[in-house]
């Protein structure tokens, strides 16, 4: 096994340093649940707010699982008991492909154990809310892939700015805030809530902007150009490391 | 070979020769013929219900299939787009087969065509039929009589209503199909023809508004026959020659001798004219309606040449005085939604309690799942392994439970009612349905007998296909059927006229008012008040079975007595004990105009819930819940002292 991604489970696993972040989801995505029933929606129909429980958790949850993704990939908990990366690249002899598919790994494993955790509440909001299977399955797939397209940021922050956790923490969240910010004023189906929301609703979605560009296209392309530049970014921030890494070496 | 089987072939063919023509109807195909006819020999009033003949004519083989007739709805003139109303009915043709149906529909935007269709795998036929030049502004007269009519044509001009003669076997077998109807008029008819189905039809529609003018005739005994004299406000015993003289009434003129003029006791009712003694003109009210029995025969001579008798006849198709519309409850969305959130419907609908033991259970198995990780006490796979069966059953079994449901119903349906007096123990209710449904299926929903209208409050949508209203008839009942989306409702309105055996009458006596209640509906009333100007009193309850002859002082204002509350509160400030009573009472009660109600005016008001009242509409299906309200009312102008 990678010895990175054994480090990481252990810290969270075995000693159980993850398990803040599972308890969080679960404390805030339960109660979020229960009270959507009562929540009424705004407007005359305030009633139909049990047929909105799907769409409010699934909103909820893609949020929470995505933050906390990209607080795992940032190692925001237990940062202590990581190896820092000279270690690996220099000590441990690891080569930077190691350590780049060690790091993705461990946020991947912890993205699936935050959806995996979350899913039962997501499939009684669904079923509750009688909402179609397909829109259940979309969400359990997005989820994922937004917290990935997302977390991978807070890698790069990670590598950027390892010694300096507090400017990291700010950076990424600024870094992240803009973009979701970005997506909204551009076009509205970039964010992902409102796609994923109207994925669940079966609906187009929506468009504030007279230029309407196919929304499907538009979106997975975004998205999966952030992800692509947030794996390109954290192996170059990896490549420049481990460049500095051997330059204090000699 | 060959030559042999074709020689026993030619001598088969002719023996089965008439079985095959036999059968060669049922081998040709269905051909369907529609002839409707509309109304009441092709006159109807326009807003109101009509009768609808379609005669089925197969001409082809068996043909199962379902007619439909699309009717438009809600022209400019009420506001909206016309949009389409559908009746059907399932019917069976048989091979070389006639069959009529009877409908009741009631389009109200004619510049479109009456669609008639007839739709099976055999075959299809459809008929248009333009309605323009069947409509009368005014109610139809209606004129059943076997042998000799009563002149009724000559009134010619003088009355602006159609007058149609018809055949008793041509009335309709429904109420509601007799409201465009102002006058029955029967003559030298006997009733004993008539169906149980036509015999509720005619007493619903008298007390919804309708008068029957029976006019006496020889054939006396007719009137004594208990279809027709339970009618009669009188007991018709023989036949007599009198002098009829008509000095005051509407047909002034010379007296005339001879007439024929039943003999009769007076049963109920008021004596409006009287001829040698015998009651010659009596009147009883029915409901709303009214019975009129002319004891004269003004189908024979002398009275059937008498100059005067276009005037008697006119005055007796009088139309009734305008009488002031009932305060309809008005319900909106608003109102609606006020109801869904109450705790107790709210309850009803959502699965809260299942969903909170389930997600309380799922954290509940993390928490023993980390207690038993931190005494390290089973191995780690085992605890990987229970974590992930664990989520993997939550997952499951709350799926399955909340998909069905959870406890909760598939719908609810709401029907609050306002029962207005209408007079021997007749009573106009007026209903508001919200059927909400947490499913996405089709309602199927029928109103109880006496129904006179069931509609919804807003139209469709314009431009959607399917949203039409659906109507279908079969097995003596209609039923309205409406599909729902998951967690969509739909707001109907209804109005029945029943028998519910409960009266309230209020009479102002000097400075006071006399109450009479009684309840003989089975059920209790209860939450009883009585409002006249000054005056606010909480009677409390009144048992099935029981009466009230109360006195209570009007206008006093102020002060308790006996546990009666009086005050000069508005009606605004009383509350019930159920929140949902508040929020009905005042929809029921306040225009959402906020205008002024016409009770305000000098009337005195009295009104209770009835507790438990029996279900006016069925929706056949158990998972649905139904929630029924009913508030009784009557509202009676108080006369002054002068008056």
């Amino acid at each position: 096994m990678n010895p990175v991604l054994r480090e990481g489970l252990d810290v969270f696993f075995v000693e159980g340093r993850g398990f803040p972040a599972y308890f969080y989801l679960l404390i805030i995505l339960a109660p979020v649940e229960f009270l959507s029933l009562y929540m009424p929606t705004l407007g005359e129909q305030m009633w139909s707010g049990p047929g909105n429980l799907f769409k409010n958790c699934s909103s909820v949850a893609v949020l929470l699982i995505a933050y906390f993704a990209m607080r795992v990939a940032n190692q925001e908990y237990a940062p202590g008991r990581f190896k820092p990366l000279e270690h690996w690249l220099r000590e441990g002899g690891l080569s930077v492909g190691a350590v780049v598919e060690g790091r993705v790994l461990f946020l991947v494993v912890n993205i699936v154990c935050l959806l995996i955790l979350s899913a039962p509440l997501l499939i009684w909001a669904a079923a509750i809310a009688r909402a179609p299977l397909a829109g259940l399955a979309a969400t359990l797939a997005l989820i994922p892939f937004y917290a990935f397209c997302y977390g991978v940021w807070g890698l790069v922050a990670l590598v950027l700015w390892e010694r300096e956790p507090d400017n990291r923490e700010l950076a990424v969240r600024c870094f992240i805030g803009f973009v979701v910010v970005i997506s909204l004023v551009v076009y509205l189906p970039l964010n992902p809530v409102i796609y994923m929301l109207a994925i669940v609703g079966q609906q187009e979605p929506p468009s504030i902007t007279a230029v309407t560009w196919p929304a499907d296209s538009v979106h997975f392309g975004f998205h999966l150009m952030l992800g692509a530049a947030g794996l390109v970014a954290y192996q170059w921030a990896l490549a420049r490391r481990l460049a500095v890494v051997s330059k204090n070496a000699i | 070979m060959s030559i042999r089987r074709r020689r026993s072939t030619s001598r088969v063919l002719p023996a089965f020769l008439p079985f095959l023509l036999l059968l060669l109807p049922a081998a040709a195909a269905a051909e369907i013929l529609i002839e409707p006819k509309v109304g009441f020999h092709g006159v109807f009033q326009l807003g109101r219900p009509f009768p609808l003949e379609v005669n089925l004519s197969n001409i082809g083989r068996p043909a199962d299939g379902v007619l439909e007739v699309q009717v438009w709805k809600r022209g400019a003139t009420q506001g909206g787009a016309p949009h389409a109303s559908l009746h059907r009915q399932d019917v069976f043709l048989p091979a070389r087969s006639r069959r009529t149906v009877q409908l009741t529909i009631d389009p109200d935007y004619l510049s479109r065509p009456l669609l008639i269709r007839f739709v099976s795998p055999a075959a299809t036929a459809t008929r248009e039929l333009d309605l323009r030049g069947h409509f009368s502004p005014a109610p139809v007269v209606l004129s059943v009589s076997e042998g000799s009519a009563v002149p009724l044509t000559s009134l010619g001009l003088a009355l602006p209503n159609r007058m149609v003669a018809l055949n008793l076997a041509e009335l309709p077998p429904e109420a509601r199909a007799l409201l465009g109807v102002s006058h029955l008029v029967l003559y030298d008819q006997s009733l004993r023809d008539l169906s149980r189905a036509h015999l509720a039809a005619l007493d619903d529609w008298l007390a919804a508004g309708g008068r029957m003018v029976i006019i006496g005739s020889l054939n006396f005994t007719l009137y004594q026959e208990p279809q027709l004299s339970r009618y009669l406000p009188v007991r018709v015993t023989g036949v007599r020659q009198t002098v009829f003289d008509p000095h005051g009434e509407a047909g002034k003129g010379k007296a005339v001798a001879g007439a024929w003029a039943q003999t009769a006791t007076v049963l109920r009712g008021t004596v409006v004219a009287e001829s040698q003694g015998l009651p010659v003109l009596v009147e009883s009210d029915w409901g709303r309606g009214k019975v009129i029995y002319l004891a004269l025969d003004a189908g024979r001579p002398p009275l059937s040449t008498w100059s005067g008798l276009p005037k008697l006849l006119q005055s007796l198709l009088a139309p009734a005085a305008d009488e002031k519309a009932s305060l309809r409850p008005q319900w909106n969305e608003a109102i609606f939604s006020r109801l869904l959130v109450t705790p107790s419907f709210m309850s009803s609908y959502i699965p809260a309690g299942p969903l909170l033991v389930a997600v309380v259970g799922y954290l509940a198995g993390f928490i023993v799942l980390s207690k038993l990780w931190r005494r390290r006490r089973i191995a780690r796979r085992t605890l990987v392994l229970s974590c992930c069966g664990w989520i993997l059953c939550s997952a499951a079994a709350g799926h399955l439970f909340f998909s069905r449901g959870g406890q909760a119903p598939e719908g609810v349906l709401l029907a609050a009612a306002v029962m207005d007096n209408a007079g021997d123990g007749y009573v106009e209710t007026q209903t508001n349905l919200a059927l909400f449904s947490t499913q996405r299926r089709e309602y199927s929903l029928a109103p109880g007998r006496g129904w006179m209208d069931l509609m919804p409050h807003a139209a469709p949508a314009p431009g959607q296909p399917g949203q039409s209203l659906v109507y279908r008839h079969g097995g003596g009942a209609t039923r309205l059927q409406l599909p729902l989306k998951e967690w969509d409702f739909k707001l109907l309105r209804a109005r029945h006229l029943e028998r519910v055996g409960l009266s309230a009458a209020i009479e102002r006596q000097g400075e006071q008012l006399l109450l009479k209640v009684e309840n003989r509906s089975g059920r209790d009333l209860t939450d009883c008040w009585l409002v006249a100007p000054g005056t606010r009193i909480a009677l409390g309850d009144l048992p099935r079975g029981e009466s009230w002859t109360r006195t209570l002082p009007l206008g006093t204002g102020g002060g308790d007595s006996g546990g009666q509350n009086r005050g000069n509160a508005s009606l605004r400030s009383i509350t019930f004990k159920e929140s949902v009573h508040d929020i009905l009472f005042h929809a029921s009660f306040f225009q959402q105009d906020g205008t002024d109600a016409p009770w305000r005016s000098g009337a005195a008001l009295f009104f209770g819930w009835l507790r438990d009242p029996e279900p006016r509409f069925e929706v056949g299906e158990p998972r649905i819940t139904v929630r029924n309200y009913a508030l009784y009312r009557a509202i009676v102008p108080l006369a002054t002292e002068e008056e």
